[in-house]
């Protein structure tokens, strides 16, 4: 297993564990704080997303739909970097059994902001960076998923049944320890696409 | 369940020191984590989560040993108030000056985080950026003339020849890289300064479209990893006015010095800025660690005041359910070990104290029990004794009474214990002399002093007159006295037979030897001389000689009488009809003594008794004619004759009993009147009744007398029935009227 996915399950549970601990604890009352349907809000959500078989690999295409929150454009001019996770998933269906997952693809995105020359500069796993003028033009490339291979062509055999998946979230852990307790409490920083599903029929 | 799992692991300090060893180190870390080090940071949210679910946990606890507290002291178990006053006090003085301490601290906190910022600092960061943007600026401005007059220059030229222009342009300029775009964002050529790139950057769509409709762009760009660039698009207007203008990039590389310093001055805003930012989350996650390492430790705290109040206490709770365990008489209580202090030496003392009482219990219940063997062991005896036993207390009440003295007196003890012997006499009058007798001497030998004293005592039973031998003594102590009586009727009635029997067998052997040759003598004496004498003489001496012949023939009458009392001839016993007998002899007497009305009243169904019939007939003749001279002298004589079967006192017995009109016994005569020459008659040999008595006894029955309630004696004969007399008893045997004892 990728060291990151192991980090982001430990990441998970994490939430999940803080989130259950905080709600009974009621210590601070930031829950209920915005409404994910006000423009301020912010919401991350899957357009279209769509699997095709290239020469050597199926790929997957997706158009997402990346609209920050007030306080994540706020503390992003304030030179917080954020980092968006767009997960990518391919499971066998197996009728009464559990899906077998057959493979999984993480991308990392690292958007900073540059005081100097007022650049979005938006850093993937590898390292390689691009910038930006504007937020517009940051999340419509940010949003735009294309051509990214996710298994390969030959694993997928013509008699079975497939369920590809897509999801976008923004990674909470990867803030700040600051910020991190006030983001599981608030919608405005909770943004998760949730699985966006699809058959596939090879 | 849970709540004894959770006392069990109370039990044991290991995993509390265990517990809060961790939530220290936790805490520790959360703490750490919240200044952002690197190595914490990623664990901050699980520590978070951790130390919460651990609050949470305490809390609980907590609230579960608070409950179960205030329910025992609202039971009013005991130790249960000390332990609410001791936790208060604890809990009061952990929770006091921590809270004061945090509330300090808390304002330190904040203060301190408010203190790293300063407007002076930012405006400076802010003018350091102004700076650099204006240092830029100048530069850029110059960039953009220079680009503009390039591109004047290429004006003219044709794509081809343009592309060819390019290296030289970069070359005068200083530019890293020229690239020339056509038409739909088309790259016509590039120049660029490294050989090796192939691929030249590209503008952006929105760069494009603002240089080729508002006029020229020129920014600021990190190009990859070759550090700030001025990027510079302007038009190239077409050297055919119809075509869409062309527009040529300029990639300028900043000077080192202020490429370096640009960075310097952008990150270290850029942090600032963060941090300026993060100054309230950082102060609510701050506040929040510290909260909760404040609860954390406030918890521990009042749970550890709660186990220590509790520790404290348990010893006296132990001490005071065992004082009350000892109280209810439990003397087996031990309480467990306490530590080697003040209360320690209390449970220890206590637990010796509980092992002498037990010893003393035991000991004292030892002898209880061999008290009581010993006591049924006597009344084993006494049960068994054939003499009646009483023992009365100090007033005279009865205490106890075995079963030998209920018979001999016919009256149900059992139901007089507890009451005094006056109101014994009260129920049953008959025994009125037996008890006053009793009495008198009581305080005779309470007088006296005397130890013991006996004495014999006539008592009226439904069986007639028995005799007593009585002794009573007080009581060793003087709490009451006992009495001890035993039935010597039988064994005195024995004695006369057997004193009778021997004189009357002597008498008769001595009389009659002298009798006959008396006889013999009187009649040769008259045979000899009566008719020799004179007429006078001759009368006299016939009248004599026949007197002493008649009187001597009474004499050997007599003597054969008690020749036949003492005499025990051998008896034929079997199966004999009693009514038939009865009938049989009453007609004799009806038609030999008409003055008397014979009167019989026979049971109908009587059981054959088992006798010798002649013997019994003499029975009957004997007490016929007792009766019948007992009520000479009446005005209306009357014989009754009855039979019953069974009397009240034995199923096996047939009853016959003969009334009689006359005067009755005098009442010193009734226990007698079976003895021989006992007689209030003035006729007869004093024999009959004592003859029909030994005959009696020897069929194993008894015979009694008493006066009749209607006037008049009456003599009851108890004789055996036939089915259970095959074998007669002994005639000395007590049992025949006593089976039970």
């Amino acid at each position: 297993m990728p060291r990151w996915q192991s980090a982001d399950l430990a990441a998970r549970a994490a939430r999940r564990l803080f989130r259950l601990a905080l709600g009974v604890a009621v210590l601070v009352p930031a829950a209920g704080h915005g409404d994910p349907a006000t423009p301020t809000g912010g919401a991350f959500v899957v357009e279209h997303a769509a699997l095709r078989p290239t020469v050597g690999a199926w790929v997957v295409d997706a158009r997402i739909d990346f609209a920050f929150s007030e306080d994540n454009l706020e503390a992003m001019r304030n030179g917080v970097a954020l980092t968006v996770i767009v997960d990518i998933e391919v499971r066998r269906e197996r009728g009464q059994w559990w899906d077998e997952t057959l493979a999984t693809r993480q991308l990392r995105y690292r958007i900073e902001t540059n005081v100097l020359t007022g650049r979005y500069r938006v850093r993937n796993i590898g390292g390689i960076a691009r910038n930006y003028r504007s937020l517009e033009e940051m999340t419509e490339s940010l949003g735009r998923v294309e051509s990214v291979p996710v298994i390969a062509r030959e694993l997928l055999s013509a008699d079975a049944r497939y369920e590809a998946r897509i999801r976008a979230r923004l990674d909470i852990e990867a803030l700040p320890s600051p910020l991190r307790p006030i983001a599981y409490l608030s919608p405005q920083w909770r943004l998760n696409t949730g699985w966006f599903e699809w058959q596939v029929e090879p | 369940m849970a709540g004894r799992t959770v006392s069990r692991l109370g039990q044991s300090a290991i995993p509390i020191v265990v517990l809060g060893l961790v939530l220290l180190g936790s805490t520790y870390l959360m703490s750490n984590a919240t200044q952002d080090s690197a190595s914490f940071g990623e664990l901050y949210s699980v520590l978070l989560a951790v130390n919460a679910v651990a609050l949470i946990g305490l809390g609980v606890l907590i609230a579960w040993n608070l409950y179960s507290l205030l329910h025992q002291a609202r039971e009013k178990r005991p130790g249960a108030k000390l332990t609410v006053r001791m936790v208060v006090v604890f809990v009061v003085l952990s929770v006091t000056p921590v809270t004061i301490v945090y509330y300090f601290s808390l304002q330190f906190l904040h203060r301190g985080i408010d203190s790293w910022f300063d407007v002076r600092i930012e405006e400076a960061l802010n003018d350091a950026l102004d700076l650099s943007r204006t240092a830029l600026g100048v530069r850029m401005r110059e960039l953009l003339a220079q680009t503009a007059r390039i591109a004047s220059d290429l004006e003219p030229l044709t794509d081809e020849q343009a592309v060819s222009a390019l290296d030289d342009a970069r070359r005068l300029s200083g530019a890293s890289e020229f690239t020339l775009i056509g038409a739909n964002g088309r790259i016509v050529g590039s120049s660029n300064v490294d050989p090796t790139a192939v691929v030249p950057s590209r503008p952006g769509d929105s760069i494009i479209s603002q240089a080729r409709g508002a006029g020229d762009y020129i920014g600021l760009d990190d190009i990859g990893d070759s550090g700030l660039h001025v990027q510079v698009v302007v038009s190239v207007p077409s050297h055919d006015a119809a075509g869409e203008p062309r527009l040529l990039q300029a990639l300028f590389p900043v000077t080192e010095r202020m490429d370096a310093l640009a960075h310097s001055v952008e990150s270290a805003s850029a942090k600032y800025r963060e941090l300026s930012y993060l100054r309230k989350p950082l102060k609510l996650s701050f506040t929040l660690t510290l909260s909760i390492v404040l609860l954390v430790s406030l918890f521990t705290a009042v749970y550890a005041a709660f186990r220590s109040a509790r520790r404290m206490v348990a010893p006296l709770q132990d001490l005071s359910e065992g004082t009350k365990a000892v109280a209810g008489g439990d003397y087996e209580t031990q309480l467990p070990g306490a530590a080697q202090d003040e209360i320690g030496f209390l449970v220890a003392s206590f637990n010796e104290m509980t092992r002498q009482l037990k010893r003393a219990h035991d000991e004292t219940r030892e002898s209880q029990h061999l008290v009581e063997a010993q006591r049924a062991y006597l009344e084993a005896v006494l049960r068994r004794l054939s003499t009646g036993v009483l023992t009365l207390d100090g007033e005279r009440r009865l205490v106890t009474a075995n079963r030998a003295a209920a018979e001999i007196l016919a009256v149900d003890l059992d139901a007089m214990i507890g009451r005094t012997l006056e109101s014994l006499t009260d129920l049953h009058p008959r025994l009125d002399p037996f008890v006053h007798r009793l009495f008198e001497r009581l305080e005779e030998t309470t007088a006296e002093g005397l130890r013991d004293s006996r004495e014999q005592v006539s008592v009226a039973t439904p069986r007639g007159r028995r005799m007593l031998v009585c002794s009573a003594a007080a009581l060793a102590g003087g709490e009451g006295d006992v009495i001890v009586f035993d039935d010597v009727t039988e064994l005195i009635q024995a004695q006369r037979s057997a004193a009778w029997s021997e004189v009357a067998r002597r008498l008769a052997h001595e009389i009659k030897n002298p009798l006959t040759p008396i006889q013999l003598a009187a009649e040769r004496l008259r045979h000899k001389y009566l008719h020799k004498v004179q007429s006078v003489d001759a009368a006299q001496m016939d009248r004599l000689t026949r007197t002493i012949v008649q009187q001597v023939e009474s004499m050997k009458e007599m003597v054969n009488a008690f020749s036949d009392y003492s005499r025990t001839p051998a008896m034929h016993p079997r199966s004999v009809d009693l009514n038939a007998l009865v009938l049989d002899v009453v007609e004799l007497y009806r038609t030999a003594s008409p003055a008397v009305r014979f009167e019989t009243r026979l049971a109908r169904r009587l059981a054959p008794v088992h006798a010798d019939p002649n013997r019994l007939r003499q029975v009957l003749h004997n007490l016929l004619t007792n009766a019948v001279e007992a009520c000479g002298d009446s005005a209306a004589p009357r014989i009754l004759t009855q039979t019953r079967g069974g009397s009240a006192r034995d199923d096996a017995m047939v009853e016959l009993s003969v009334y009689d009109s006359g005067a009755g016994f005098q009442d010193d005569h009734a226990d007698r009147v079976f003895e021989p020459y006992v007689t209030s008659k003035p006729k007869g040999t004093g024999l009959g009744l004592a003859i029909a008595k030994k005959i009696v006894e020897e069929h194993g029955g008894a015979v009694s007398g008493c006066n009749a309630p209607e006037g008049g004696a009456r003599i009851t004969v108890l004789l055996p029935a036939a089915d259970t007399a095959a074998a007669p008893a002994p005639r000395d045997d007590a049992s025949v009227l006593r089976p039970n004892f």
